[in-house]
């Protein structure tokens, strides 16, 4: 197991490698750049201080001189400085990371709450009525988009109880109440397509682990319904909705992109957004690894969760 | 039952520690943007302007109609038309406690002239020859040659003095502030909001009035019409028409629209074909109705202009009484016979996703169709939109424009031959001439008259069609007092603002 | 009885389906108006007798630009999804088939794709190319590829060693070709399920893009961008927000229930994937 976490640990440099290549190119690829932003189409410059202003903005260089510029600061743990605000880029990133993460959390937590509950009624019931319902449920969920959900909650509350917390974020350890309250909508326009995957997931994986053999010996040895679900099936079933979870935690990083561009929540996602459209790349840069970065945990993680769960699995 | 009672009393608590602090002469400001830096000399964004508004002084400021009053400088004369000498205020302190001198002024002035700072403002001063301190509060500035609109570019923002030991310490101002203005930046949460608190020793006395101004950033109009009516925005900045609409008929909020000084225009490229044809361009002008653009893309809250901003009312001459500026379908159409296109032509028009450009751009695409002229829209995102109007890479475009109060600065950098912003590739002798002529003078009414005559060339010859300018305007809650907009835009006079309990 | 419930999901799917494909073919006659055509008399009116859906900030009918969007929204997904599957499935091939370095090489591309999250990547795609409907098309392509390669991977990799296989392959018969004919019969199932799913991903990314202003763009009807517009206008005008909205999450119900009816038709092994 140890070595096995070590191995992925490794790999995670080459890994990383790759990403820095891949985002820095591209980045730079995208039409425009920072100083032509910075300069729009009012200001007036004469050559000379068009030449001074690329190097302020480092655009005197060779693309592959910054390259490498960029990945030694970054292996000092130095991630640059904004050439829109002229902020550390780090400490900006790290300042708008939990918000980020506290909104995939929340969702995840509430799609949970949602999806496995039904999941595990679907699986059970046998009314062809109720698990058609909940099957058409599930798609259409699933059908929704979380930006139109987004907005369709934004106008309900504003319209029909002039409430609307937005861009009055507050952190949640500064006022709790108040955070939660306003991380309430944007969390339950993110959930639903999640708790959608998971009735779904978890009705089959129910389905699949009731018509196993050992369910049926537990129900001959005369243990009661009850025990045998609880025992048995449940922990079972929810393996691999584990996977799921993991799985989709990418899925919920890319929604959050949107959600907090709608609620204007200052999170990683705007943050990005704001700099590509800044062609702001150190900023682009630096949260594209963080993002990665977290990603890369995250499987780490549901992999090591998975083993500790399930020791049968066998790293290879 | 002894946990949940303590965690209600816990939280009553805690909402109470909330609540208290928030009220209690603190104006808070919606604001769509996040400033980019807030070094006065080099900024460019206008988020950042209303951030520095607060915080800097100018030597001459505007009025609330954009005329040049004192600021710094107390009083100033100018012995003859190329010398100018400022008296500036004694006793005037920075927000670290130390005197303003005429050395910042000069210090100031030397650093925008300076290529290496990258100043927008160098433009502004491009004609100062010497800078000389007379006393430490007298300085005198001479120019090549007569400059007609020189205090007015002094009151721009770009020219903001600031003090030369800090900016020699820091290098550049972008992340901490040391102003002389009205309020001083006391927190700083990025992309949330921004906190200034009342410089008390501030030359103005009495003001200002209020002690706490908090800058929130919220991009989203809707969502910044509901905070204010949620009560947790005093003051917003909103443009959408739409919400504008909803705001006038809310009894708690006032809308306060003055005629704002920017303009959107509809320009070609002039090398390209067909808008070398004259005719062409004079049909176009024709077939384009300035009056269906404002009520449809900007929901009314804008005015037709013509050449010069209709926000400078001493020079602007309306649209209408300018040759081509009413809509005349037919004329059009005879136009575009006499070009040789009776048959239709087609072009692509440039826009971006940002101040309304698309939604005048598919306007005038509806306008033009109604002359059988034929146009694609070409939306991108405002990097490439910036990149492309560098490279010149359109056949129309839509813009915005940043205005001025003086015709000089507003014309010369656009219609000029190779002006520093003619991306029209626009040249006329006789215009050149003119404006050469109208920046030396000093008399309002010689000057009138070439303006006069300006405008009326520049709507004959018809490189650009100049559509209009956006209203400008924010949104209060009923009971502050003495708020001013100025048609830039500028949140200056929240320094003259109070809020009546 | 669940046979019955299964071809009740299928059966609506289609149905749905069928009544966007008949819209998209008959725009004309279903609607006087052009999406185009504006009416400044008659800005963000209500729906009325005249404009069942009201109209938008230029007095344009919504209802015609919905079903005029009904075309791009075809168009965008078809084609994407035309991409993936094509590239996804020669990938596939090609790496089960051969195995080795070049297996190694073309799934770890694919599993980069497949971990970033797709709404970054396709912001990222959409900033450097430039927002045009091809570039829509080719990114939603990039992004929806992985799922086939794996599909049709894992299928070639399950047949290779099968006994008959091995046979055919000893009596002379070209490896390859009996592979891949074997393989396409036998993945022909799962790549119509993953299509039809991957057509309802395809035009949530698209109306997702449209919507942050990255993708079609105006006057061009578009699903996401009318949503997009409609942002500054719903408090006054809530029509401009609901129905193109309602749009979308009908046509890619659709899409989905003819997935999953789908899957259950054809291939009831299946069913663990999604």
């Amino acid at each position: 197991m140890s070595t096995y976490i070590i191995k992925r640990l490794l790999i995670i440099f080459p890994l990383l490698l790759g990403i820095s290549i891949v985002v820095f190119f591209v980045s730079h690829l995208i039409p425009g750049s920072a100083m032509e932003i910075f300069m729009g189409t009012q200001v007036e410059a004469t050559p000379e201080q068009v030449a001074e202003l690329k190097k302020i903005f480092g655009e005197d260089k060779p693309l592959i001189v910054r390259y490498f510029e960029w990945v030694k600061d970054l292996l000092k743990g130095d991630f640059g400085v904004s050439l829109r605000t002229s902020r550390k880029v780090l400490p900006d990133i790290m300042a708008r990371l939990p918000l980020t993460v506290e909104l995939t959390i929340l969702s995840l937590t509430l799609a949970v709450l949602i999806g496995i509950p039904i999941g595990i009624y679907a699986a059970l019931k046998h009314n062809p009525l109720v698990s058609l319902i909940i099957r058409i449920g599930s798609l259409l969920g699933l059908s929704i988009p979380q930006f139109w959900l987004a907005t369709m909650l934004i106008l309900f509350f504003a319209r029909y109880f002039h409430m609307s917390d937005i861009g009055n974020f507050v952190p949640f350890f500064e006022n709790p109440i108040g955070n939660l309250k306003f991380m309430l909508l944007p969390s339950i326009s993110m959930a639903l397509g999640m708790a959608s995957v998971l009735v779904r997931f978890t009705r089959t994986s129910m389905l699949e682990v009731l018509g196993a053999d050992y369910i049926r010996t537990a129900r001959s040895k005369g243990l009661s319904e009850g025990v045998v679900l609880k025992k048995h099936a449940l922990k079972n079933a929810l393996l691999p909705v584990i996977t799921v979870i993991g799985f989709y935690a990418g899925y919920l990083l890319g929604g959050a992109i949107v959600i907090e561009e709608i609620f204007a929540l200052p999170g990683i996602g705007r943050l990005m957004l704001y700099a590509i459209e800044k062609r702001d790349y150190p900023v682009i840069q630096g949260t594209v690894i963080i993002v990665a970065l977290l990603f890369i945990f995250i499987n780490l993680l549901v992999d090591i969760l998975y083993g500790i769960i399930d020791p049968r699995i066998r790293y290879e | 039952m002894k946990k949940i009672s303590l965690l209600v009393l816990f939280s009553f608590l805690l909402g109470l520690f909330l609540i208290t602090p928030l009220y209690a002469s603190t104006l808070r400001v919606g604001i769509e943007q996040e400033a980019v830096g807030l070094d006065p000399n080099i900024v460019t964004a206008f988020a950042s302007f209303r951030r520095i508004e607060l915080l800097y002084n100018r030597l001459v400021t505007y009025d609330a109609s954009m005329k040049v009053i004192p600021d710094l400088a107390e009083s100033w004369d100018t012995p003859n038309n190329t010398t100018y000498i400022f008296h500036l205020r004694k006793g005037i302190k920075f927000h670290d406690g130390k005197e303003l001198t005429a050395q910042d002024v000069k210090f100031t002035f030397d650093r925008i002239l300076n290529p290496k700072t990258g100043s927008p403002a160098r433009a502004y001063l491009k004609n100062v020859k010497t800078i000389e301190v007379l006393d430490p509060y007298t300085i005198k500035i001479t120019l090549d040659q007569p400059v007609a609109s020189f205090l007015v570019g002094l009151a721009s923002g770009n020219c903001s003095i600031v003090p030369k030991h800090t900016v020699e310490e820091l290098g550049n101002l972008q992340r901490k502030e040391n102003g002389t203005g009205p309020y001083k930046l006391s927190k700083w949460v990025p992309d949330n909001y921004m906190e200034f608190t009342k410089n008390e020793a501030y030359f103005e006395k009495g003001k200002p009035y209020i002690d706490k101004v908090v800058y929130k950033v919220i991009p989203d109009q809707m969502s910044m019409y509901t905070a204010l009516k949620g009560k947790s925005l005093d003051l917003a900045i909103i443009r959408s028409g739409s919400v504008l609409k909803l705001a006038e008929k809310d009894k708690d909020i006032v809308v306060v629209k003055v005629p704002g000084i920017n303009v959107h225009t509809f320009g070609y490229n002039l090398k390209r074909k067909p808008f070398d044809n004259l005719y062409v361009r004079q049909a176009i002008a024709s077939a384009i109705d300035r009056e269906e653009i404002v009520k449809t893309a900007a929901f009314g809250f804008g005015k037709p202009t013509g050449p010069i901003p209709i926000a400078a009312s001493y020079w602007a001459i309306p649209p209408e009484e300018l040759p081509f500026g009413k809509p005349d379908l037919k004329k059009a159409k005879e136009l575009l016979k006499k070009a040789g296109y009776e048959n239709g032509l087609s072009f692509k028009i440039l826009a971006a996703n940002k101040y309304k450009l698309a939604d005048i751009a598919q306007v005038i695409q509806a306008q033009l169709k109604r002359v059988g002229i034929n146009t694609q829209i070409e939306i991108v995102e405002w990097g490439m939109y910036v990149n492309r109007w560098k490279k010149r890479d359109y056949d129309a475009i839509v813009e915005l424009r940043g205005g001025s109060p003086d015709p000089d600065r507003f014309l010369y950098r656009m219609v000029y031959t190779n002006g520093p912003v003619n991306n029209f590739f626009f040249s006329d002798k006789e215009i050149d001439k003119l404006l050469d002529e109208g920046r030396v003078l000093t008399d309002p009414k010689e000057r009138k008259k070439i303006y006069d005559k300006v405008q009326y060339l520049l709507a004959e010859r018809a490189p650009i069609v100049f559509l209009y300018s956006p209203t400008v305007s924010v949104a209060h809650r009923k009971g502050l007092e003495g708020f001013k907009l100025i048609p830039n835009e500028s949140l200056l006079y929240i320094k003259d603002t109070k809020i009546e309990k | 009885m669940n046979r019955l419930i299964k071809n009740y999901v299928f059966l609506l799917g289609v149905i749905i389906v069928l009544l966007y494909i008949f819209i998209s073919l008959f725009t004309s006659y279903i609607t006087g108006y052009t999406p185009e055509q504006m009416n400044p008399d008659d800005m963000l009116s209500a729906p009325n007798k005249k404009h069942i859906f009201g109209t938008d900030q230029f007095g344009r009918d919504i209802f015609t630009r919905i079903v005029y969007g009904t075309r791009v929204s075809f168009l965008v997904a078809t084609s994407s999804v035309a991409i993936s599957l094509m590239t996804g499935v020669t990938v596939g091939l090609i790496s089960g088939f051969f195995g080795g370095w070049i297996d190694n090489l073309l799934m770890r591309v694919m599993d980069v794709i497949f971990t970033f999250p797709a709404m970054l990547l396709a912001i990222f795609i959409m900033a450097v190319l430039g927002e045009t409907i091809f570039n829509i098309v080719l990114a939603i392509g990039i992004i929806y590829t992985p799922q086939f390669a794996r599909v049709s991977r894992a299928s070639v990799l399950s047949v290779k060693n099968m006994d008959y296989i091995q046979a055919a392959i000893a009596l002379g018969v070209s490896r390859f070709g009996i592979i891949t004919r074997h393989i396409l019969k036998n993945i022909l199932a799962s790549i119509i399920v993953q299509a039809s799913l991957t057509l309802s991903l395809a035009i949530l990314l698209e109306s997702a893009l449209s919507f942050l202003g990255l993708g079609v763009q105006p006057p061009a009807p578009s699903w996401g961008n009318m949503l997009s517009t409609s942002r500054e206008f719903m408090i006054i005008a809530p029509w401009t927000a609901i129905f193109p909205g309602l749009a979308i999450v009908l046509l890619v119900l659709g899409f989905n229930l003819l997935g999953d009816g789908l899957r259950d038709i054809l291939d009831p092994k299946l069913r663990r994937m999604l």
